[in-house]
């Protein structure tokens, strides 16, 4: 729900999609892209362009409802129908550092009351909003070295979901879920492609 | 002479980089003789972003992180290179 005139909201939108689009042909050669955009929501899709064939690795939808008296929001979609996503239909992991220096994969995304998604880390509402971050006030970090805005959102997404992503693990399972085949490639994935007539 | 001569061999110790701070493009130049903190100090600055420790920020160029203390021209940046300055936020878990 909008608490705050919309025009404030809008206009922030506009600021920073405009602040997006200066460089949006350099985050294309990242594998960022924008999808769509149409307040209070800019869609943005993540590619693994380090692999070939290049996947879409995630997208998300950013929404700006409230902003910046609240936080961005980010749920994860389906990039072609822009459905949200339940958590297990993301399936990928990031880094998380451990105190001895080494790191352990773990989600990129938690799941939040809702059952949905998201990306824990303070600029989120999500974060936010959690029960177990009620302490850390959205308006503790609003405005000081732009944390929380789209571009250092974009940035934290490209940086533990994409930049680090340089093979494929397929996982082929038989019909009772037992694995059959675990394949590591290198960069390249030789798919072949073939149409069948019905 | 002198000088001009020493004018010219600044000005090719120059170059120009594209520093863009959580989103934000900055293009600055830089000589060569600098350390990294001295890029990232001043594209905050340029950028109103000084509100926050210079630790907290990471700078990387190919997703590769830089580190403060060496020297521009230990990386070998080419003519506009683009680095990305972010907040090091959200490392859950560190």
């Amino acid at each position: 729900m909008q608490i705050i005139d919309e025009k404030i909201s809008k206009s922030k939108f506009e600021l920073e999609l405009t602040e997006f689009r200066k460089i949006e042909d350099i985050q294309r050669k990242r594998g960022v892209f924008l999808l769509k955009a149409c307040f209070p929501n800019i869609f943005i899709a993540f590619s693994a362009i380090h692999l070939t064939p290049a996947p879409i690795a995630f997208a998300v939808k950013i929404n700006f409802d409230n902003y910046d008296l609240e936080p961005l929001s980010i749920r994860f979609i389906n990039p072609f129908t822009f459905e949200e996503l339940k958590i297990k239909a993301i399936g990928l992991n990031r880094r998380k550092i451990l105190p001895n220096g080494t790191f352990e994969l773990v989600s990129l995304s938690q799941q939040d009351t809702t059952s949905l998604p998201f990306v824990c880390m303070p600029g989120v509402r999500e974060y936010h909003a959690h029960p177990a971050h009620t302490g850390d006030y959205w308006l503790l970090h609003r405005n000081i070295a732009s944390e929380g805005s789209l571009g250092f959102i974009i940035e934290k997404l490209y940086e533990y979901g994409v930049s680090a992503i340089r093979f494929y693990s397929i996982i082929l399972k038989d019909e009772n879920e037992n694995i059959k085949t675990l394949i590591t490639s290198t960069m390249n994935l030789n798919l072949k492609t073939e149409i069948i007539p019905e | 002479m002198k000088n001009q001569n020493e004018t010219e061999k600044l000005n090719k110790k120059q170059q120009n980089l594209i520093v863009i701070v959580n989103g934000n493009p900055c293009p600055i130049i830089v000589n060569e003789e600098w350390h990294i903190s001295k890029v990232v100090e001043d594209a905050l600055k340029e950028t109103k972003n000084e509100g926050r420790n210079i630790s907290d920020w990471t700078l990387k160029w190919n997703d590769q992180t830089l580190e403060l203390t060496k020297k521009v021209k230990e990386y070998n940046f080419p003519e506009n290179a683009e680095l990305y300055l972010s907040l090091s936020a959200g490392q859950g878990g560190k």
